[in-house]
């Protein structure tokens, strides 16, 4: 027996052994562990098995995804005119269509496990999904997900309390004369003052705020345009029902930014810090005082102590709610002027850039159309190393000073993830109390919004790429050297960034539906005196006529010399289709015979005005045409002969003007 | 065809038939004046009354032409050549076009005696040979001969011992499709003639 049972186990060990090396080298094991991140598959695995499902955010691999990115990113800023929302659509959509495509097949592959999508997103190569393990075994070995991480929960940054008072050192309601000292320190600190006396204030301008929402009736807002919206999948972690004010996982509109009550830590966090970016009631201002607010509610409630230790309620943001929420901040770039998104918001503990992150991706699809991501570093005093996502190495991360400019004590610190300094001890702001309610907070959250309210003059001095607004916030601003090493960082100095950016004139492009402009409409920056060359580009079946604005004339290409601001206006028109009948007569001798078709037009009226030279008509073949005749201009009849008695024929006639333009065809089929 | 040439036997038998009954009927009457003239050249001109598919084309119009008559007293053989061209319009597009006919007609008369003996009275029948062309820019050229028939009734006058006026109606029909239309190129044509003797 004892001998059985060793030859048994001998088996047993040879057959693991071999199947052990079987899957080893199996060609699918291959490619998802050299190409996937699969670092936590095993906890994954685990919470799964134990949990029964696990959120997951999947790296999707979607085809020239790279191209249809940079194509659709190309749109940044607002929407010129119709005809280029009508282009940006269509190139968000490609993009949307190939992600959606590639979700739908890693869907095909899960069909029969239990699986929930939480997000399908637009314009990065993500979704967030709830599965169990079954599924999460089939994503593991899908040839269409590159990476698959745990759908964590990003805690919000509290603001850290002084000694003896909660979150701050003074609560206060805006009683009349009790000084408000700290946020207009720290606006005048960073040279917002001086910025707003050089014009630059943030209007035309939306500051993005990733938090728990506003109150957008506290007169901190008053006369804002506020854009609210809602990514909440709620503490079960799953779509549909949400903690969205309409108690689904999405929301948008009016009073989707909602905050929670004040049973939740925190909950007017993002009042806090909204105030702090871009608020002004009386002589009390934010960074950017006359920008307007995009306000995000990305955190959802939870209850107990294993979410909230020894709090019993508390909010947290689930990775795939923010990842929506950036999503989105993208989708309505045409709509308004984003300057930046403001994430005070944190978690874990980095010591190296951690770009394999899916809200790397995010950061970096709104970076290429123009947005910055301000990010707090956190809290938790830690040197050399901050929270994520302040980790990417492609968001702004933000690091507290003192209004002394020292840094504070509790801000976390690395000498290379963080990108600047900005002031978060003390810092006055609206809260959720009231519509009158304002305290002091200290934190990195408080930093943040100080950058990205910057961002929004900086903006409206130089709408530049990232890089170029970082750069000049860097070289410009006053080195606060960092506790933790001697090693310093920038604190920023809006004013003197804004000197340092190109002195640059706007040239706004605009041309009307009937055609496009090289470059495409929209707002540039030129240095003075650059010489711009705008090429007309009319759509097909139309005619560049003019330019108006601060250029006259046809000239194609115009030269527009930028001594100033200017506005160039390309105006096109529709050459609309001749109004033209056909018939089929005979022509006869005696005893010979020929049927003609004739064919009689005349220009529409609406063509009135241009210079018809020419019409050219075509026979058709399906919808190839074949050059049949030009006629002079005036004509307005042609006989086409010796046609046969029975030959059914399609003419297309096009009115042509002098510069050689087509207009629309008339079809005319004759029998 | 057939029945187009037994029309002119018949006509030619008819016309053999009165005369042998003159013949018989006159034995005995005195001899009738002598006739000068049993052949003449006849130069002819007429006014030709087309079909209504040529005359929209082409309208009525002018015949030329010169006619041999050989023979004795009552029948006689008759050759003849006529010629016609007219410019014309396309139906449609006025464009101009151009016909020319023309015909060679051959047959026999039989002359009637009458009591006044200077006018001669007379009917025939004869087969044609007919030439038609007709020419455009825009189509080209539409050719083609071919045989047709004739029928003609007349009479001639006396006016000087060999010099005769001769009328007559001629009625002909030709059949034919040189293009795209299958055509007659006959039709009523009142001639007016003047006669040489010999």
């Amino acid at each position: 027996m004892r001998f059985l049972a060793t030859k048994s186990r001998a088996w047993i060990l040879f057959f693991s052994a071999l199947l052990a090396v079987l899957w080893m080298t199996s060609p699918i094991q291959s490619v998802s562990q050299s190409q996937k991140q699969q670092a936590n598959l095993d906890g994954l695995r685990d919470k799964a098995w134990k949990e029964g499902t696990v959120g997951v955010i999947v790296n999707l691999e979607v085809p020239m995804i790279q191209e249809l990115t940079a194509a659709s990113a190309r749109f940044s800023g607002m929407d010129a005119n119709q005809a280029i929302t009508s282009e940006r659509i269509a190139a968000d959509n490609a993009l949307k269509e190939a992600i959606e495509y590639a979700a739908w097949r890693v869907f095909m592959e899960l069909e029969g496990t239990q699986y929930t999508v939480n997000h399908v997103y637009s314009y990065i190569p993500f979704i967030a999904l709830r599965v169990s393990l079954n599924a999460l075994s089939l994503l593991e070995v899908s040839s269409t997900v590159l990476g698959i991480e745990e759908d964590g929960l990003t805690r919000l940054i509290d603001p850290v309390e002084d000694s003896g008072g909660a979150k701050g050192d003074t609560s206060l309601t805006d009683g009349g004369d009790l000084s408000r000292p700290s946020l207009d320190t720290s606006v005048d600190l960073i040279g917002a003052k001086t910025a707003w006396g050089l014009g630059y204030t943030g209007n035309q301008w939306y500051v993005a705020i990733l938090d728990t929402g506003i109150r957008k009736t506290h007169q901190f807002f008053t006369g804002k345009n506020i854009v609210e919206a809602c990514f909440s999948l709620g503490s079960d972690g799953a779509a549909g029902a949400g903690d969205c004010p309409n108690g689904n996982s999405t929301m948008t509109g009016s009073g989707a930014a909602v905050h929670y009550s004040s049973t939740y830590p925190s909950y007017d966090h993002g009042t806090h810090v909204s105030g702090i970016a871009a608020g002004k009631y009386g002589s009390l201002a934010g960074v950017a005082k006359d920008a307007n607010i995009i306000a995000v509610q990305v955190f959802s409630k939870f209850y107990g102590y294993l979410y909230c230790g020894s709090n019993s309620y508390c909010i947290a943001s689930w990775n795939s709610d923010t990842l929506d929420a950036m999503n989105y901040i993208y989708s309505i770039r045409g709509s308004y002027n984003i300057a930046a998104i403001n994430m005070s918001l944190g978690g874990g503990r980095y010591y190296s850039s951690c770009d394999t992150d899916s809200r790397k991706s995010a950061i970096d699809l709104l970076r290429s159309a123009g947005i910055a991501s301000a990010i707090a570093t956190a809290n938790n005093s830690y040197c050399g190393s901050i929270s994520g996502p302040a980790c990417v190495s492609t968001s702004v991360a933000v690091g507290a000073s003192t209004d002394a400019d020292a840094e504070a004590y509790f801000s976390n610190w690395h000498a290379t993830m963080q990108k600047v300094f900005a002031p978060g001890s003390g810092i006055y702001s609206s809260t959720g109390a009231s519509d009158s309610s304002y305290a002091s907070w200290n934190g990195t959250s408080m930093a943040t919004p100080h950058v990205a309210g910057a961002w929004a003059l900086m903006k409206q001095r130089f709408n530049g790429s990232v890089t170029d607004l970082l750069n000049a916030l860097v070289t410009t601003g006053k080195s606060i050297t960092s506790r933790c090493e001697n090693k310093s960082l920038p604190r920023i100095q809006v004013d003197k960034a804004i000197q340092a950016l190109p002195a640059g004139f706007k040239l706004t492009i605009q041309s009307n539906q009937f055609g496009t402009t090289q470059p495409i409409p929209g707002v540039y920056t030129y240095a003075p005196n650059t010489q711009v060359q705008i090429k007309p580009v009319p759509n097909t079946y139309c005619i560049f006529i003019n330019w108006s604005g601060d250029a006259t004339g046809s000239s194609d290409p115009l030269v527009v010399t930028m001594d100033r601001d200017k506005t160039v206006s390309a105006y096109f028109r529709y050459i609309y289709a001749p109004i033209a009948t056909g018939r089929k007569v005979l022509n006869r001798t005696f005893s010979q015979a020929e049927y003609i078709n004739i064919l009689s037009w005349q220009t529409d009226p609406v063509n009135a005005g241009l210079d018809i030279t020419l019409y050219r008509i075509y026979t058709m073949s399906g919808d190839t045409p074949t050059l049949l005749v030009e006629l002079a201009g005036d004509k307005t009849e042609y006989y086409h002969r010796k046609v046969g008695q029975t030959s059914i024929t399609t003419y297309a006639i096009r009115a042509v003007t002098s510069s050689g333009r087509e207009g629309a065809p008339a079809l005319v089929t004759v029998q | 065809m057939i029945r187009k040439i037994g029309i002119v036997l018949v006509l030619l038998l008819v016309s053999q038939v009165l005369h042998a009954q003159q013949a018989t009927v006159n034995t005995n009457a005195p001899a009738p004046p002598k006739e000068n003239t049993l052949s003449m050249f006849v130069g002819r001109f007429g006014y030709f009354l087309a079909s209504k598919e040529f005359k929209d084309i082409y309208g009525n119009g002018v015949v030329f032409g010169g006619e041999l008559r050989l023979g004795g007293r009552r029948i006689t053989g008759w050759l003849e050549g006529n010629y016609r061209a007219r410019t014309g319009k396309f139906s449609f597009t006025k464009e101009e076009t151009k016909v020319n006919v023309l015909a060679i007609e051959g047959g026999a008369l039989y002359k009637f005696k009458i009591k006044s003996g200077n006018i001669m009275p007379y009917i025939g029948a004869g087969v044609g040979y007919y030439m038609y062309d007709e020419k455009n820019e825009p189509i080209g050229e539409a050719k083609k001969n071919q045989i047709g028939f004739c029928v003609v009734g007349g009479a001639s006058m006396r006016v000087l011992k060999s010099l005769a006026l001769d009328c007559r109606i001629k009625y002909s029909t030709c059949s034919m499709q040189p293009a795209d239309f299958k055509i007659n190129i006959g039709g009523l044509t009142f001639g007016l003639g003047l006669g040489l003797g010999f």
